[in-house]
């Protein structure tokens, strides 16, 4: 799946690739086409890239090298069209082939900056042999017409149509007769053209040998641009690059960037999480508002963005690539399918089911499973996918609000409120304060009952909530 | 030779015509052929298509735009590739247009040109900028008066008024319907510091109070404001337009018991498309209006003869519009 394609699916993965401080068109159409790295070797070697951008970018002595690149960057135009051209053997433009000779003089002027960070200087081509062929005078200089220095009989035609079309505009002054003139200008004109024609035809002839080199620069200034964004993102982010393994996945200190960033905003308090990630089946059960969908949003935006080739958001992260990752978020829109809620998410569900039973690697993020429909029949439909998901060679993480599930797949729980908090004035604002969004190991027997009490933080009318804890009551004593 | 030492006090300058056939082009022609020979580095672009050598609506001759050797001109990539002028690439920008990219070069020869330029107000204003890094003196607009454009001419500093037989044949009523440009042209700019707050501004309408704060009163057109009524004068007499307005609105205000102390701000003078009748009866009951952008109006020229044939007197012409207008007007047709 091409990264474009993941921005709409996965969130919180927007806000990191709009963070990006991508200075070309080009980085930014290349970023997009980006794929889905599963190979151990390619995601990999995508991560030492930005290691090692990471690392040149923290030197000092690299500053005003990033700083000229990046101005380079800015003025890089993405001349993808006009290489295809190239190599379908057709006759460029002039447009084009100033944008073919700017493009190669830009990416000559950063291959020139970057000698001392040599993974970037690496990348580029020595692009001197079609520099040569557009600009055979060696002025450096991006504009372009075609000029004498290409054909030399140039001069001679341009010099005699300047004096030709002169005497016209006097004859015409004086009203006398200057067809003859005319005639004599268009057929200078059609001779120039002739010339010009013949020299387009040439250079792009010439430069449809470097086809190649051309796209290999074109590509190499892309990631160039990508490596230094997503390095500068990583540094002030905080991200880090992940240890990949074969089984299972491990963060300390993870976090939701959009998230945090916002809370600091606010000067409040962010906790990051450490949880583990094994095959097969993880139930987490916690108190409403205890942070379990951002935490389902941000095992699915870690592995997303390692294995699209970025620092992960954590502290330090162990992390086992999968194929794909499939996921059902309560937020969803079912309404314009014209399905109830529960219907959309059974079919997603559903679709989730059949991949993982083909034996794919998968990381599966079900948000509130069944959680529409009656308890009696929600707890037994969660159970069961729980039990077959725990089967199959997938990480499956699950959110439930339910207890008495009969599985034995692992649970955990968010731990919740913090047991000195009871006497604190809690409000709407400051609840996320008071809770603690750790995970702790859970038996699964008693799910946390903070309903009522969150209920009352959020200031839902007092009548309703004596009638709850009346019913409560009667209910627990009738057991 | 008339009012260009007078342009040339200016970084950018836009050359209008009322009407078609006003004389836009020749006008145009004669600044162009007299700068060529000073040691000034010009710049010349479009808003809308124009170069024709035939106008497509009335079928007339219309004389092309000739452009001279070391000049700047900034055209899309359609009519770049189409030029007859030999002319050397300085950069492709990255204004798209439906005509393509727009295409910065400078002019090796000299002859005429196709000129094609930014499609709105916010890349013209960024061409123009841009020029500062060719060391451009003066950037020249070909522009055009209608609602059909979206780029407005009056965010260059100074601007030529093309008027003409073509805009109506009747002396007095040309120089009524001319007169009444002038005066939007003239209008008074606001005060700089809300000035700055404005130029950000692309739509809505706003009441501006007495500390020059703007307080959205979300309303999408000015044909909704009767439903925001309460709303419009709770901040102060000052009211903010971003969009065109229309009778409708100068009809409206005229009708407020304030109406002596309202003041319409507008973006610029293209943004008033009501009719002079209303306009005045807005003004003459005490109704101010003032704008974001100014820009100031550097000449007049006229053009006696219509595509139709009615050629009027000159002399008659320009004496009455020089009456009218109180500035100096020069027939396009003399200058030389």
């Amino acid at each position: 799946m091409q990264l474009k394609s993941a921005l709409t699916g996965i969130s919180g993965l927007r806000y990191m690739v709009d963070k990006l401080d991508i200075k070309s068109g080009l980085g930014h159409r290349v970023l997009l086409a980006s794929t889905f790295l599963v190979s151990q070797k390619d995601v990999l070697y995508q991560l030492q890239q930005v290691a090692q951008a990471v690392d040149a970018f923290n030197r000092s002595e690299h500053k005003e090298t990033f700083d000229k690149v990046a101005i380079k960057l800015s003025q890089v135009r993405d001349i993808a069209g006009t290489i295809k051209n190239i190599q379908k053997h057709l006759t460029l433009n002039d447009i084009e082939l100033f944008e073919v000779k700017s493009f190669t003089l830009l990416a000559n002027e950063i291959r020139e900056l970057t000698p001392s960070v040599e993974f970037l200087h690496s990348k580029l081509p020595n692009l001197d042999k079609v520099i040569a062929i557009l600009d055979p005078e060696n002025t450096r200089i991006p504009s372009f017409y075609i000029n004498s220095a290409f054909a030399p009989e140039l001069t001679e035609l341009r010099k005699k149509l300047a004096s030709v079309e002169f005497s016209i505009e006097d004859l015409e002054k004086t009203n006398t007769d200057s067809n003859k003139q005319y005639q004599q200008s268009e057929e200078i004109r059609a001779k120039i053209t002739e010339i010009e024609d013949g020299v387009r035809q040439n250079l792009s002839e010439q430069l449809h040998g470097f086809a190649s080199e051309l796209n290999e620069a074109l590509v190499a200034v892309a990631n160039i641009d990508i490596l230094i964004a997503k390095a500068k993102q990583a540094i002030y982010e905080r991200l880090i690059m992940p240890e990949i393994v074969a089984d299972t996945t491990s963060y300390s200190g993870l976090f939701y960037p959009q998230l945090k960033e916002l809370l600091e905003l606010e000067k409040r308090r962010y906790q990051p999480i450490d949880v583990e990630i094994h095959k097969g089946t993880c139930l987490i059960t916690g108190a409403n508002m205890a942070g379990k969908t951002v935490l389902l949003k941000t095992l699915a935006l870690s592995q997303a963005l390692c294995q699209y080739g970025f620092f992960v958001p954590a502290a330090s992260a162990k992390i086992a690539l999968v194929e794909q990752i499939l996921f059902s978020i309560a937020d969803e829109q079912s309404e314009l399918s014209g399905l109830s809620s529960y219907a959309a998410e059974m079919l997603k569900v559903n679709q989730i089911v059949q991949m993982a039973k083909k034996q794919h690697p998968l990381l599966v993020l079900i948000d509130e499973l069944a959680r529409t429909t009656n308890p009696t029949e929600g707890r037994a439909i969660v159970s069961a996918v729980a039990n077959l998901l725990n089967d199959c060679n997938v990480k499956a993480v699950i959110t439930t609000h339910y207890s008495g599930l009969s599985t034995q797949c692992r649970k955990l729980r968010v731990k919740g409120f913090i047991e000195d908090s009871k006497d604190a004035t809690i409000t709407v604002k400051n609840i996320g304060d008071y809770i603690d969004y750790s995970l702790i190991d859970d038996d699964g027997t008693n799910v946390p009952h903070e309903a009522l009490r969150i209920a009352q933080i959020l200031g839902v009318d007092a009548d309703v909530i004596s009638e709850a804890s009346r019913l409560m009551e009667t209910n627990s004593n009738k057991h | 030779m008339p009012f260009i030492d007078d342009v040339l006090t200016y970084k950018s300058l836009s050359i209008v015509g009322l009407e078609k056939n006003t004389g836009k082009t020749e006008c145009l022609n004669y600044v162009l052929g007299r700068l060529k020979d000073m040691d000034k580095r010009i710049a010349l672009t479009s808003i809308g298509i124009d170069g024709e050598s035939r106008d497509i609506v009335t079928n007339t001759q219309k004389p092309e735009i000739r452009i001279y050797k070391g000049m700047i001109f900034i055209s899309a990539e359609k009519h770049y590739l189409q030029r007859r002028i030999t002319s050397e690439i300085l950069d492709v920008s990255n204004i798209h247009t439906s005509l393509g990219r727009l295409v910065i070069a400078k002019a090796i020869s000299s002859d005429k040109v196709l000129l094609s330029g930014p499609p709105d107000t916010h890349c013209l204003k960024a061409i123009i900028a841009e020029m500062n890094s060719y060391n451009v003196d003066l950037t020249i607009v070909d522009g055009a008066l209608s609602r059909l454009s979206l780029a407005s001419p009056a965010v260059t500093e100074g601007m030529v008024l093309a008027t003409g037989a073509a805009y109506s044949a009747n002396i007095p009523e040309l120089v009524r319907k001319t007169k009444y440009v002038v005066d939007l042209i003239n209008l008074p700019e606001v005060e700089p510091e809300l000035k700055r707050k404005l130029d950000f501004v692309e739509s809505g309408i706003f009441a501006v109070d007495a500390e020059s704060n703007l307080h959205d009163l979300n309303v999408q057109s000015v044909f909704m404001l009767e439903k925001a009524k309460d709303k419009i004068f709770s901040y102060g007499n000052r009211l903010f337009v971003a969009g065109a307005t229309s009778n409708n609105l100068f009809e409206f205000l005229r009708m407020q018991k304030n109406v002596a102390n309202i003041e319409l701000i507008v973006k610029d003078f293209t943004k008033i498309f009501a009719t002079p009748d209303v306009y005045y009866s807005f003004v003459k009951k005490g109704g101010k209006v003032r704008v974001a952008t100014k820009t100031k109006l550097a000449a007049v020229c006229i053009n006696p003869i219509s595509p139709q044939g009615y050629r009027l007197s000159s002399d008659e012409l320009k004496a009455a519009m020089q009456d009218a207008l109180q500035m100096p007007v020069y027939d396009v047709k003399k200058l030389k």
